[in-house]
């Protein structure tokens, strides 16, 4: 629990929140798509969860179009 | 290290340790707590934690007016807590990628609202972006199986996945100002 609260919430929170200033936010929103491509690889190494192929390439599509989201800002 | 090297180092650090967090999440979510206590919980312990940030870094910015209060209230009730509570739900019942990717659709959903909501134009690199995360997210959830959930509850499961990315965006377009104090008065 206090993972989940300190580790999982205000650590990442205050960093976003600090990093915004130092590379604006279309920058933070790109690099913050690393989260659902390290969470895949997490919940693949501790709970066994993983994504056929199809999947995988629909995540890269999703992750592609919210780049390409973020750079049209 | 140059203070925009800095800066993607945080981002970097924050993106893993809330991607990490999922699975903690989904552990503790097998050993008997509901998604809405998990929801309590955070909302309060980040709470009390960011308002001590903001106690002793921003003292000056922790008082507010009524309407920003009101303001305040609305993102913490929608923008946050329902948010938590619809994504903690479905990682319960879903692999934990397919409910991340899911809610990363929040940036579309933002260029939507901005178009049609605040009549802002958007660029037509948005549209191409839109058509590209709505193929890739026909494939994640694998449209042409169903809607499926590893929950004992797939129509429970499949609609929790709006409501987080639905509320996200008013929310995000609203606030214009990301703050330790935004963040400390929503959570709470």
């Amino acid at each position: 629990m206090l993972w989940m609260i300190v580790l999982g919430s205000i650590v990442p929170f205050v960093l976003v929140v600090s990093a915004l200033p130092r590379i604006g936010a279309t920058r933070t929103a790109i690099v913050a798509m690393l989260e659902p491509v390290v969470a895949i690889l997490v919940a693949w190494a501790w709970l066994a969860e993983s994504l056929d192929a199809p999947q995988l390439v629909g995540a890269a599509l999703t992750l592609g179009g919210i780049g390409l989201a973020q750079t049209a800002r | 290290m140059s203070r925009a090297a800095v800066g993607y180092l945080m981002v970097a650090v924050a993106a893993t340790l809330f991607a990490v967090n999922a699975p903690v999440v989904k552990v503790i979510e097998h050993t008997g707590f509901s998604s809405e206590r998990l929801t309590e919980v955070r909302s309060t312990g980040a709470m009390l934690g960011l308002w001590a940030v903001v106690l002793v870094t921003r003292r000056q910015t922790a008082r507010v007016t009524r309407r920003e209060l009101v303001l305040l209230a609305a993102i913490g009730v929608l923008g946050l807590a329902l948010v938590q509570w619809s994504y903690f739900f479905a990682i319960h019942r879903l692999p934990i990628g397919e409910a991340l990717l899911i809610q990363y659709l929040a940036p579309i959903l933002v260029a939507l609202w901005a178009r049609f909501a605040f009549r802002e134009r958007v660029r037509r690199r948005v549209w191409a972006a839109l058509g590209l995360s709505l193929a890739g997210l026909v494939l994640i959830v694998e449209l042409w199986r169903g809607l499926r959930s590893s929950g004992p509850s797939s129509s429970r499961g499949a609609r929790s996945r709006r409501p987080g990315s639905k509320v996200a965006p008013p929310c995000s377009a609203t606030c214009r100002r990301s703050t330790p104090r935004c963040g400390s008065w929503c959570s709470g």
